[in-house]
């Protein structure tokens, strides 16, 4: 779980070049929104592809996608499930 | 399924713009295989550079993105915007008289945002590769 948080944690901030350190970002902290990463919808395609290649979890429809990505919390819960 | 027609009429672009001169290879929502062929009367080798003409990098790009928004085309004029580029490297220059071949893929589709992969060969030797976003609504 810890292991699997951490790496998702590594791959917001690598792929999606987020200038935030990975002590800041938390299972709550939200994608979206100025509160939150302020991700938009290429970022979250980009995750999408990230997500398969570092994990091999597929998300192919835009339903799922918008259930998964709300927080890291939820995104991680999804690769947990479907890994 | 093979495909020998210009593009032309299915692509929203027209001429000086259209970037693709045949399709080798389709497979819809899948992949497509394009020729490009560089002819020294293309109006840019006119500036770019006049000792050494070279096509601009960033319209091998242009053909890439064109060659992928034709995978998802679906022979209705639609509009694609180019939305991202990444991990584009550009091997070495590419020059009157090449004929480029232009391999794209879908890596991944979450209408209406679409991931390609994409090599472009000269002579078997890859001149360029990117990841393309197309947005195609």
């Amino acid at each position: 779980m810890t292991d699997s948080i951490q790496k998702l944690k590594n791959l917001l901030i690598t792929r999606l070049k987020l200038k935030v350190d990975a002590d800041q970002i938390t299972e709550d902290t939200q994608l979206f929104g100025p509160e939150g990463l302020g991700l938009d919808s290429i970022d979250v395609l980009e995750l999408v592809v990230g997500i398969k290649k570092e994990f091999g979890v597929e998300i192919s429809d835009r339903q799922t996608a918008e259930k998964v990505f709300t927080s890291v919390g939820s995104i991680n819960k999804y690769i947990e499930e479907n890994r | 399924m093979s495909v020998s027609l210009p593009p032309v009429n299915i692509l929203p672009h027209s001429y000086p713009f259209v970037m693709i001169d045949k399709i080798v290879e389709l497979e819809k929502g899948q992949r497509i295989v394009c020729i490009k062929n560089v002819t020294i009367n293309e109006n840019y080798f006119t500036g770019h550079f006049e000792e050494n003409p070279s096509m601009p990098e960033i319209l091998i790009i242009e053909a890439m993105a064109q060659a992928s928004g034709l995978i998802v085309n679906n022979n209705k004029r639609t509009l694609v915007y180019l939305a991202g580029i990444r991990d584009a490297s550009f091997k070495r220059p590419v020059v009157p008289g090449d004929q480029i071949f232009i391999r794209s893929s879908i890596i991944q589709a979450l209408p209406p945002l679409y991931v390609f992969g994409v090599t472009a060969h000269v002579r078997d030797e890859v001149v360029s590769e990117a990841q393309i976003t197309l947005n195609i609504i």
